[in-house]
């Protein structure tokens, strides 16, 4: 096999090659599924290299590379200005970390590749009642002749209104304690009973939706593990080791902070002058910032290869990526000055780096809430990893 | 349990072992400099022609992280890790195997290199002028200067005639520091390295020693706090478990991964590449997290995080002496804009 260097140079040089010239001009102006086409087309041409779900074994569509070079391919796609493929999150991550840990051999066969090769997938967990308490959700799953009929309300579902497929938790038996209730199933969103509503927010887009779910079947087939078992497959399948895909979007920030560095920071003068003005100040703050948070992503990748578990990591590596996206898009918005007044261009969401600093600082609120919000990874982190006592329950 | 926690998980098995090792050393040493020798440390990285180990920045990290961590004297992790190496590349053979064999510690100006040569003056082949330094200026002392224009480290004798060394009382109490007076020194009574760039080298090494000397100091203090927090009780219960309490814990634990990761891959990375911009990023970065960090611990404390008795100020006062030399005037911040591409 070629040396890490020599992979890392052909990885680079095709990125160079394949990346569309002008794609973020072009695509500005597309509405929200001719977006998730051009995305689908993108993630087709990585994976004709294994470059779309890095990841994922070489048999179900991926490539097959271990950690060190997912990492690689992550970064360089990022440097080289990859499109981002959030359309395509939940298919290229937890759908082949789900399936091909708890899945049936039918269901891997007949959804893995398939989604891989582009059909986009949501995921059906938050609710408005179980955020934070993801497991009080009460969308109920009745047990029927051959499957369930389930109804309830999902929020908060990033590109429901685009999916084909949805990864589900629903409440299978209500009369059991919270958590050992639960089902995680798949779900079809061309059913009849499925509505989608798109929610818009902050930026004034709309990346997530409800989903009203109105006696919608689903078969037995479609069990992701046992009946009842869901909370513990979902957590399970989840703990993916998210090392890698943390370099990919701590690369991206970083190239933001580089960004503002060559927008706002005369260099030539600083060099000249030796004077450090306050906005130099603060950008090499936000540098050095950014390398702290890829060294710890990076400490993740390297604990991986080594046999380790980065688990561990994974809340503060999701807390000061949030904290260096906000500091960063806050710094960027107003020193962005006349171009913070006019929304941008584009008619639809274009994740935490448009370079539109404005939008980005607005949309950096996804990152700190999303995902389990900092409070409750700052509670994981106290908690599990600090052995601090537990708040008391009432009674 | 919760020890191994707020230890770097990044280090080799080898290195992870040395750290250990060190930290025990250090915590039940009673003359630190003295252990330091005895267990080969002062000579990890100075070469082997010279007498050393030959060692890396990243074989002395864990030392460096652990002496920090202790309040022990810097002066080893510096010698080592700083002046053997920066003397070493001008060929200053005699001090550097003085250095390795635990005999010199010199102390080291606590001001930018540029700043302090600036303010000396150079007149018929002698060198007049003040200076402040860290460390026990009872042996040598370091003093960068500009000769015919060139970047120059002299090491000059205390006992010299010349030399006026005052005591001062320090503010971090674990590292003594005193007022230095040339007095027409003569320049052929000093040990003189010249070569371009010296002090350039010089501070990129100095600002990961603080680093990685602030991440211990954040260590020691952090699980110090966890320990209270767990054994404290008001109102009932744990005031560890609050949550407002534990937040603040978790987000100290945040600043001092961060501060860690980076302090030791930028000594990993010290002679490579990527090392031009860790060294001034974690220069830039590390003590000053590290001085949260411990900060927190005070407030976290309480009142007693207050006292002297506690000891938490000897780490916030060190914490922040490093941030203070490691950023150098500036300097961190434009050497890693600069080395940014």
């Amino acid at each position: 096999m070629e040396s890490i260097a020599d992979f890392r140079s052909s990885v680079a040089a095709w990125f160079a090659e394949h990346v569309p010239d002008d794609w973020q001009a072009r695509t500005d102006a597309m509405d929200v599924k001719a977006w998730a086409e051009f995305q689908r087309d993108w993630l087709r041409t990585l994976n004709s290299v294994g470059f779309g779900a890095p990841h994922v074994p070489a048999e179900w569509g991926g490539g097959g590379f271990d950690v060190a070079r997912q990492a690689i391919i992550y970064e360089e796609g990022t440097r080289a200005n990859s499109p981002a493929l959030k359309a395509y999150t939940i298919s290229l991550h937890h759908v082949p970390s789900t399936l091909l840990k708890a899945g049936t051999a039918e269901q891997q066969q007949r959804f893995v590749r398939d989604a891989i090769d582009g059909t986009i997938w949501c995921q059906g967990f938050s609710e408005p009642e179980a955020g934070s308490d993801l497991a009080s959700l009460r969308t109920l799953a009745v047990p029927v002749e051959g499957g369930y009929r389930v109804s309830g309300q999902k929020i908060w579902s990033s590109n429901a209104q685009l999916a084909r497929w949805c990864l589900l938790l629903a409440r299978t038996d209500p009369a059991a304690p919270r958590h050992r209730g639960i089902s995680y199933l798949i779900m079809d969103m061309q059913d009849p009973g499925v509505e989608v509503r798109p929610i818009r927010t902050a930026t004034g887009h709309s990346e997530f939706c409800e989903i009203f779910l109105d006696r919608v079947w689903i078969p037995r087939e479609s069990l992701i593990g046992a009946e009842n078992d869901g909370w513990n497959v979902a957590q399970r399948t989840l703990a993916t080791e998210r090392g890698p895909i943390a370099v990919e979007t701590i690369e991206r920030m970083l190239v933001g902070v580089h960004y503002l560095l060559d927008r706002f920071v005369d260099r030539d003068r600083l060099v000249d002058s030796g004077e450090l003005d306050h906005r130099a100040m603060t950008v090499a703050e936000l540098l050095a910032q950014g390398l702290a948070v890829r060294s710890v992503a990076q400490d993740a990748v390297e604990l991986i290869e080594r046999g380790g578990g980065a688990a561990a990591l994974a809340s503060l590596i999701k807390v000061s990526s949030s904290d260096l996206l906000r500091r960063s898009t806050d710094t960027g918005s107003v020193y962005s000055s006349d171009e913070s007044f006019v929304m941008p261009g584009h008619t639809h969401p274009r994740g935490w780096f448009t370079g539109h600093e404005m939008s980005d600082f607005v949309n950096s609120w996804a990152w700190s809430i999303a995902g389990g919000t900092n409070e409750i990874q700052q509670n994981i982190i106290a908690e599990r990893i600090l052995g601090l006592p537990k708040e008391p329950r009432l009674p | 349990m919760t020890p191994s926690v707020l230890a770097f998980t990044g280090l080799g098995p080898d290195r992870a072992d040395l750290a250990a090792v060190a930290d025990h050393l250090l915590a039940t040493a009673t003359n630190h400099e003295q252990s330091i020798f005895e267990a080969g440390w002062s000579a990890i990285t100075v070469p082997e022609s010279a007498g050393g180990a030959g060692g890396s920045m990243a074989d002395l990290a864990p030392i460096a992280e652990a002496v920090g961590a202790r309040l022990a004297s810097t002066m080893v992790a510096w010698s080592a890790g700083v002046t053997g190496p920066v003397l070493a590349r001008a060929g200053d053979s005699e001090l550097v195997a003085q250095i390795a064999a635990g005999v010199a510690s010199p102390a080291i100006p606590v001001g930018a290199l540029w700043r302090v040569a600036a303010g000396l003056s150079l007149v018929d082949g002698t060198v007049s002028g003040q200076l402040r330094v860290l460390g026990r200026a009872d042996g040598s002392v370091v003093v960068p200067m500009l000769v015919e224009g060139r970047e120059s480290l002299a090491v000059i004798p205390a006992g010299h005639d010349a030399v006026t060394i005052q005591v001062r009382e320090p503010v971090d109490i674990t590292r003594p520091v005193a007022d230095v007076e040339l007095t027409e020194l003569p320049l052929s009574d000093a040990s003189l390295s010249t070569w371009d760039g010296c002090f350039a080298e010089w501070t990129r090494r100095s600002g990961v020693i603080c680093a990685l000397d602030a991440a211990g100091g954040a260590r020691v203090a952090l699980e110090r706090l966890l320990e209270y927090a767990r054994y404290r009780f008001q109102f009932g219960r744990p005031i560890g478990s609050f949550q407002a309490y534990k937040h603040r814990c978790a987000r100290a634990f945040i600043e001092l991964k961060l501060a860690q990761s980076l302090a030791f891959r930028a000594a990993n990375e010290i002679d490579t590449t990527k090392g031009s911009r860790l060294a001034p990023a974690a220069a830039l970065f590390c003590a000053n997290r590290a001085t949260f960090v411990i900060g927190e611990a005070i407030q976290l404390y309480g009142g007693m995080g207050f006292t002297w008795e506690a000891g938490l100020h000897a780490h916030l006062k060190r914490a922040r002496i490093d941030e203070i030399i490691a950023k150098a005037d500036g300097w961190a911040a434009r050497e890693l804009i600069r080395e940014t591409p």
